[in-house]
C-alpha cells in the first residue's frame, strides 16, 4: 500500500527521506523504483544521488544550489504528475547457494559476545533453529536496493511464506564475514565484504556477488551480480559443497533465469 | 600512522553502494589546494596522526593544511597554510601527534595522478579502490604528480580566513530524521550533552559514548514489522554522510565519509555540511557537544564558509 500522502523527513540540509508507505509490499517497492526513475529522468541539476530502500527513497542534493523546501516542492511536483508502476516488470532469478548455521559466521557472532544467532533468531519467533532455515529457503526473494556496500543486497520475501522477523544487533559488529547472509526486521541482507554490520547471521554463501576485475568470466559487462527489481531463490548447501564452490568461485557457473514479476499477482497474498 | 589519497570524492553511486569517501576534513583539503590555485578536486596525501616522511624526487610546490604535525623540510620547520617549494631530494618530515586534530593533508601542485574509480581518486579501503593501488601508502610508493605549467600560487594570503580548530569540539546539527522516536527529554537535553568519542573511530564511523539517549515506546508495529523490534530498529533507508545513528541507548554512530549508504538504526539528527569536517579531526577520547540548529543557520554557515574561502 502506498500513501495517499507521502511522509517527507529532513535529513539535514542536503537530503530528505521520503517514506511513501510502510508495508514493505512489492507494489510499493515497484512505486519506488518507478519514482526513483522517473526523478533522474528529469535531470534536475540539484540532484546528487538517490537511495531507494524498501520503504524510503533518499534524495541527496547540492546545498549550495537548493535549500531543502526547494527541493521538497519539486518532490511534490513529481508526485503530483502521477507515479505509475508498470503491470510488468522486468525481473530475474539468481540462484545463490547457503551454507546455513555456517562456522564462520558462528565464530564472529562469538567474537561479538553474541550466542549463534540463529538460536536468537529462533527464540525471537518462538520456532527451533531447523525451522528457521527452512522458512528462509522456500520462499524467492525480491531484490529491494544493493546499497549497504558494493554486492550487498537487502531483499524480502514474495509469494507464499512463513515470515522470520528478528531484532538487529544492539551494538552492531565492526566486522562480518564476506558473504554472511542475514536476517534484520523481515529483511534478509547479503554482505558483499569485510564490513560493519547490524543483522543477525544465519548462513554464508561461498560465491561472489560482486567481481570489479572480472576474475569470473560472468562479471566481464557488469561487475555486480543482482540489481533492484531481480529475484533471489537460496539453495541449501553443506560445508562440503561450501569448500568446494569457494575454491571454485572464479570459475563458478550462475544460473540466473531471464523473466519479469507482476506485482498485481502478489498483490493479495 | 595512515596515508590514504583522497579527493573531494565519488558522487552519485550510493544505489550501488558506493560511498563519498574523499578527504574527511574537506574544509583543510580545500584551502591546500586554493593556496596552489589547484582545481579544487585535485588530489591529496591524508595523513592520519603523522610520522610520515616524504623524500622528493623533482621540484615542486607543495602546501600542508589540517592538524599541525610540525612538519619540516630537512630539518627545518616549514608553515602550515603557505606554499612550500621544495627542491629534488628534499626530505619532508610530518612528525605528529597533532595537540588538536588527526589528520593533515599535503597537496602537490598539479595534483596527484592515480587512476580514476567512479569519478574520483579517493582512496575508499572497505573496497581496495581508488587512490594507490586501492590501498594506503606503504614505504617506498612513489607518487608522482600532474604536470603543470602554473606555478604561480597564493603569496600575500589572507592569514584571517585560515580555519582554526577549538577544543572541546562544537559541532552543529540538524535534529531528524528519527527524532520522533526518541524521549521529549532526550531531544531537548542533546545539545547539553557532552559525547565522549571511543577508540572505534575512523573513515567508516565514529563511535561516541559516555551519555544515554532514550526512545519513545514504540506504537508504530508495522515499521518494527519490517525493521526490527529494538527501539533503535527501523526500515532502513539512506544513511546521510554525518548522520547521528543511536543503535543502543548507549551508543551514538556518526556515519563517516566511507560510511554505509543505508542503515536500519534511528538517527537523531545529522551535522550540517558546514561543520561535518570537523569530524574528520576528532581523535578518541575526544569531546564533542552537538548543537542543534535550524536550517536558516545551516545553510548560512555554508555560504559564509565558501565566501571564506573565496578570500583566501
Amino acid at each position: 500500500m502506498v500513501f495517499k500522502e507521502p511522509i517527507i523527513l529532513k535529513g539535514g540540509d542536503s537530503n530528505i527521506t521520503i517514506k511513501f508507505g510502510d508495508d514493505g509490499s512489492l507494489h510499493l517497492n515497484l512505486y519506488i523504483l518507478t519514482f526513483e526513475k522517473i526523478t533522474k529522468s528529469r535531470k534536475p541539476e540539484w540532484l546528487v544521488d538517490t537511495t531507494a530502500l524498501r520503504t524510503t527513497i533518499m534524495l541527496t542534493f547540492d546545498p549550495l544550489r537548493i535549500q531543502i523546501d526547494g527541493v521538497i516542492a519539486a518532490v511534490e511536483e513529481i508526485i503530483a504528475d502521477g507515479i505509475s508502476v508498470p503491470d510488468e516488470y522486468p525481473s530475474r532469478i539468481v540462484h545463490l547457494p547457503v551454507f546455513y548455521n555456517d562456522p564462520l559466521t558462528r565464530e564472529c557472532a562469538k567474537c561479538f559476545d553474541m550466542p549463534p544467532n540463529l538460536e536468537v533468531m529462533a527464540k525471537e519467533n518462538c520456532t527451533s533453529v531447523d525451522e528457521i532455515i527452512r522458512r528462509h529457503e522456500a520462499p524467492e526473494y525480491f531484490v529491494s536496493y544493493t546499497s549497504f556496500m558494493f554486492g550487498s543486497v537487502g531483499a524480502f520475501p514474495i509469494g507464499k511464506y512463513k515470515n522470520i522477523k528478528n531484532s538487529k544487533y544492539k551494538t552492531p559488529r565492526t566486522w562480518t564475514p564476506p558473504g554472511t547472509v542475514g536476517i534484520g526486521g523481515s529483511t534478509t541482507a547479503i554482505y558483499s565484504m569485510k564490513s560493519p554490520g547490524g543483522v543477525m547471521m544465519l548462513g554464508n554463501i561461498p560465491v561472489k556477488t560482486y567481481d570489479i576485475d572480472a576474475k569470473n568470466k560472468h562479471f566481464e559487462d557488469d561487475n555486480l551480480l543482482v540489481h533492484p527489481g531481480d529475484r533471489i531463490k537460496f539453495h541449501s548447501i553443506d560445508g562440503n559443497q561450501y569448500e568446494r564452490l569457494k575454491s571454485q568461485r572464479d570459475s563458478y557457473s550462475y544460473k540466473i533465469e531471464n523473466s519479469h514479476i507482476e506485482w498485481q499477482a502478489y498483490a493479495s497474498m | 600512522m595512515l596515508c590514504t589519497i583522497q579527493d573531494l570524492g565519488r558522487k552519485g553511486y550510493h544505489s550501488i553502494g558506493i560511498p563519498n569517501s574523499g578527504a574527511f576534513d574537506q574544509i583543510s583539503f580545500k584551502y591546500g589546494n586554493a593556496i596552489l590555485k589547484n582545481n579544487a578536486n585535485d588530489a591529496g596525501i591524508e595523513v592520519l596522526w603523522g610520522g610520515l616522511r616524504l623524500v622528493s624526487m623533482e621540484d615542486t610546490i607543495i602546501a600542508i593544511t589540517g592538524a599541525d604535525m610540525q612538519p619540516k623540510l630537512d630539518d627545518a620547520a616549514v608553515p602550515m597554510w603557505r606554499p612550500i617549494p621544495v627542491k629534488k631530494g628534499q626530505v619532508l618530515t610530518l612528525k605528529g601527534p597533532p595537540e588538536i586534530g588527526v589528520r593533515a593533508y599535503i597537496s602537490f601542485a598539479g595534483g596527484i595522478d592515480v587512476p580514476d574509480f567512479y569519478g574520483s581518486r579517493s582512496t575508499y579501503l572497505l573496497l581496495g579502490r581508488g587512490g594507490y593501488e586501492g590501498r594506503k601508502l606503504e614505504k617506498g610508493d612513489i607518487l608522482s604528480s600532474f604536470a603543470t605549467a602554473n606555478w604561480t600560487v597564493l603569496e600575500n594570503m589572507n592569514q584571517y580566513v585560515i580555519p582554526t580548530f577549538s577544543y572541546p569540539w562544537r559541532v552543529r546539527i540538524l535534529l531528524g530524521l528519527q527524532k520522533d522516536l526518541f524521549d521529549a527529554q532526550t531531544i531537548q537535553n542533546f545539545g547539553d550533552k557532552k559525547w565522549t568519542v571511543t577508540d572505534k573511530a575512523n573513515r567508516v564511523g565514529l563511535r561516541l559514548g559516555g551519555q544515554e539517549v532514550k526512545y519513545q515506546i514504540r506504537d508504530n508495529l508495522i515499521d518494527s514489522e519490517i525493521g526490527g523490534i529494538n527501539p533503535s530498529n527501523i526500515p532502513t533507508e539512506g544513511n546521510p554522510m554525518g548522520a547521528i545513528q543511536c543503535p543502543s541507548e548507549t551508543e551514538l554512530i556518526v556515519i563517516g565519509p566511507d560510511g554505509p549508504c543505508e542503515g536500519g538504526y534511528a538517527k537523531i539528527g545529522t551535522i550540517i555540511t558546514a561543520d561535518f569536517h570537523l569530524l574528520g579531526q576528532v581523535k578518541p577520547g575526544d569531546d564533542i557537544f552537538f548543537k542543534p540548529i535550524d536550517y536558516s543557520e545551516a545553510y548560512r554557515a555554508l555560504h559564509d564558509q565558501k565566501e571564506k574561502l573565496s578570500y583566501i
